[in-house]
């Protein structure tokens, strides 16, 4: 068989399999240990002594061990209510404008997006928090939904970020070190939250009706007051993310370190607001061992499957089948960001990270895209796979936690803008490159 | 039948919510490093591998305990969508085709690895250049519990058929 049907098939082969419902790291690495056995003549113990030698180098590498660690922070200051703090304040300080709910939302989940790394942590928190206060207040349905789901979807994006420690850990280039792409992506995120805030607030300013300010009788805080609550809640989170990222860019700490510093100090923040107990020590580690077990699943799933697909040459036939056709370097780019995109339309994000980064990167790099500009384009279309219908998963995340009123029909439509503005965004990145590689560039140099 | 199947549940579950506490010396090997380093200029020569091999052994232990709990994720659209006995007749062969000849194989070479690292009594290139086998080992033993967790879906699976069959 031809290299170029082999990689077909391998591929149609996962995307049958898929659909099965099994879980998807062992369905990567049973595709992977067919295919491997079909491409060296079903020489079993060579293909198992190349997987195991690679589940014993997944299990050495250190740039992972962040991901437990940044999880852990995550667990702890989500069971010590640090968010609701934050939202209640800036309920009062924003809400007596057009759309001040929607945009104090989107703040506080922009903040939360840097302490949690995992989607459906902050969806379904901001969810449970901000949907009934939204509700109450009359915003429409689907304007809520989108909302949430989109500013929940940041904490993808926003370092530290799981996503973002999987990625440089996938590749282990220097230029897309874990230190490196956390610097990346903070424009990025920042620029993304500020077009969430603008359509919110031009959209409710020309339409009160979609987010009406709270009645001026139950404004009675003064801005002293404002000022002081918004301090009380916003500094601890924020001063927390500011030593963990501020060690990284320093350079004082590994990402590593850093979650460590972060762990430990999440749970001081935890002791002094008086909300530690060990039943929430248990919890917390419970599920960090649960969700650092699914991401390093798929890791070696996705590890095994990329193997196999790049040693039996299906890199080379993707490479050129997009490198032969002698169009420009951003017509390749273009196809490369669709088929992310509509990949993320039924598949998580790690598996496709996990799949595709591998294939696609040595071909951007060929093309003489700077490696860490493509990553962060790759990262902001996979935050974006949470929210494309069909299968946009903080949608079900939203919808397991919402009340009964919001139908997935609202949901849907509340979502498309949302859509809209990731692609908006994604157009920026490629226009102006400064926006990913400003802040690395002034940071770590050249 | 039934009994092996509660019996791995609860090895699992006991493995699982154990292990979890992992994280917590986790944080303070790597916090103990940066203390070291930045405050008395006198990094260790142990807890970079310390640190990498706690953290195999968190993952690896947790992996049946995510898979018991339904952890891992799945696409399970059109699954679900399936009625209740044809939806488990899928869930037994794919069982039996994917995860039982994958899994098996890679615990059973996981076996022979950590073996050969015993009988060379293999260590870490390093100055701190600790054994290696007793990490291969938990290896191993991760994906046996792995593979047990799938057998005692299967057992169960195979049960909710036949009840289901009778009633």
């Amino acid at each position: 068989m031809t290299p170029e049907m082999m990689a077909i098939l391998m591929f149609t082969g996962l995307v049958a399999l898929i659909i099965v419902g099994h879980p998807l790291a062992v369905t990567l690495a049973a595709v992977a240990m067919l295919f491997g056995l079909i491409d060296n003549g079903f020489n079993v113990p060579a293909l198992l002594d190349l997987f195991v030698n690679n589940a014993w180098g997944i299990f050495l590498n250190y740039t992972l061990v962040a991901i437990p660690l940044f999880i852990f922070m995550a667990q702890i200051l989500d069971r010590s209510k640090v968010s609701e703090g934050l939202f209640d304040a800036l309920y009062i300080t924003l809400g007596g404008m057009r759309g001040g709910l929607g945009l104090a939302v989107i703040m506080v989940s922009t903040v939360f997006a840097a302490t949690t790394g995992i989607i459906g942590a902050s969806v379904v928190a901001m969810g449970l928090m901000a949907t009934p206060a939204l509700l109450r207040r009359g915003y429409n349905r689907p304007l809520s939904a989108g909302i949430i789901c989109s500013s929940g979807t940041l904490g993808i994006l926003i370092p530290p970020s799981i996503m973002l420690v999987v990625y440089g850990g996938l590749t282990g280039l220097k230029e897309t070190s874990v230190g490196n792409l956390f610097a990346a992506a903070i424009v990025p995120g920042l620029v993304l939250s500020g077009l969430y805030l603008l359509y919110v607030a031009v959209l409710c300013g020309i339409n009160p009706k979609l987010g009406p300010p709270i009645p001026k009788a139950e404004r009675t805080a003064t801005l002293g007051q404002k000022i002081m609550m918004v301090t009380k809640n916003f500094v601890p989170p924020f001063g927390l993310i500011l030593v963990v990222m501020g060690a990284i860019l320093a350079g004082m700490a590994t990402p590593t370190e850093a979650a460590a510093l972060g762990a430990v100090g999440a749970v001081l923040l935890a002791l002094f607001s008086r909300k530690l107990s060990w039943e929430v020590i248990t919890q917390a580690s419970i599920s960090t061992a649960r969700t650092t077990a699914m991401i390093m699943a798929l890791f070696v799933g996705g590890k095994l499957f990329s193997v196999v697909f790049l040693s039996m040459g299906g890199g080379d036939v993707v490479a050129d089948a997009l490198l032969g056709m002698e169009v420009s370097p951003y017509v390749v780019l273009f196809i490369m960001m669709g088929v992310v995109f509509f990949l993320g339309m039924f598949i998580d994000w790690a598996a496709i990270l996990l799949v595709v980064v591998p294939i696609f990167t040595p071909i951007a790099m060929d093309l003489g895209f700077n490696p860490l500009w493509f990553a962060m384009l790759i990262c902001i279309n996979l935050q974006t796979s949470f929210l494309t219908p069909p299968f946009g998963y903080a949608l079900f995340y939203f919808k397991g936690v919402a009340p009964p009123e919001f139908t997935m029909g609202d949901v849907y439509k509340g979502i498309l803008p949302f859509v809209l503005i990731q692609v908006i965004g994604l157009a920026l990145m490629i226009i102006y490159p400064q926006l990913i590689t400003w802040l690395p560039d002034l940071v770590f140099g050249r | 039948m039934q009994s092996i199947a509660r019996a791995i549940n609860a090895l699992n579950e006991f493995v699982g919510r154990y292990s979890a506490y992992l994280i917590l010396p986790l944080i303070g090997v790597v916090s103990y490093e940066v203390v070291m380093r930045y405050s008395f200029n006198a990094p260790t020569t142990w807890a970079f591998e310390m640190t990498v091999f706690l953290y195999g052994v968190h993952y690896m232990l947790a992996l049946a305990y995510a898979h018991k709990h339904n952890g891992h994720v799945a696409i399970d659209i059109f699954e679900s969508r399936l009625l209740k006995t044809p939806r488990t007749l899928l869930r037994i062969t794919a069982n039996l085709v994917l995860f039982f000849p994958t899994i098996g194989l890679l615990t059973i070479w996981s076996f022979i690895y950590f073996n050969t690292a015993w009988g060379m009594s293999e260590r870490a290139s390093s100055s701190w250049a600790p054994l290696i086998y007793p990490y291969k080992f938990i290896m191993a033993v991760g994906f046996l519990l792995l593979f047990l967790q799938g057998l005692a879906k299967l057992i169960e699976d195979i049960r909710s058929l036949r009840s289901s069959a009778e009633s």
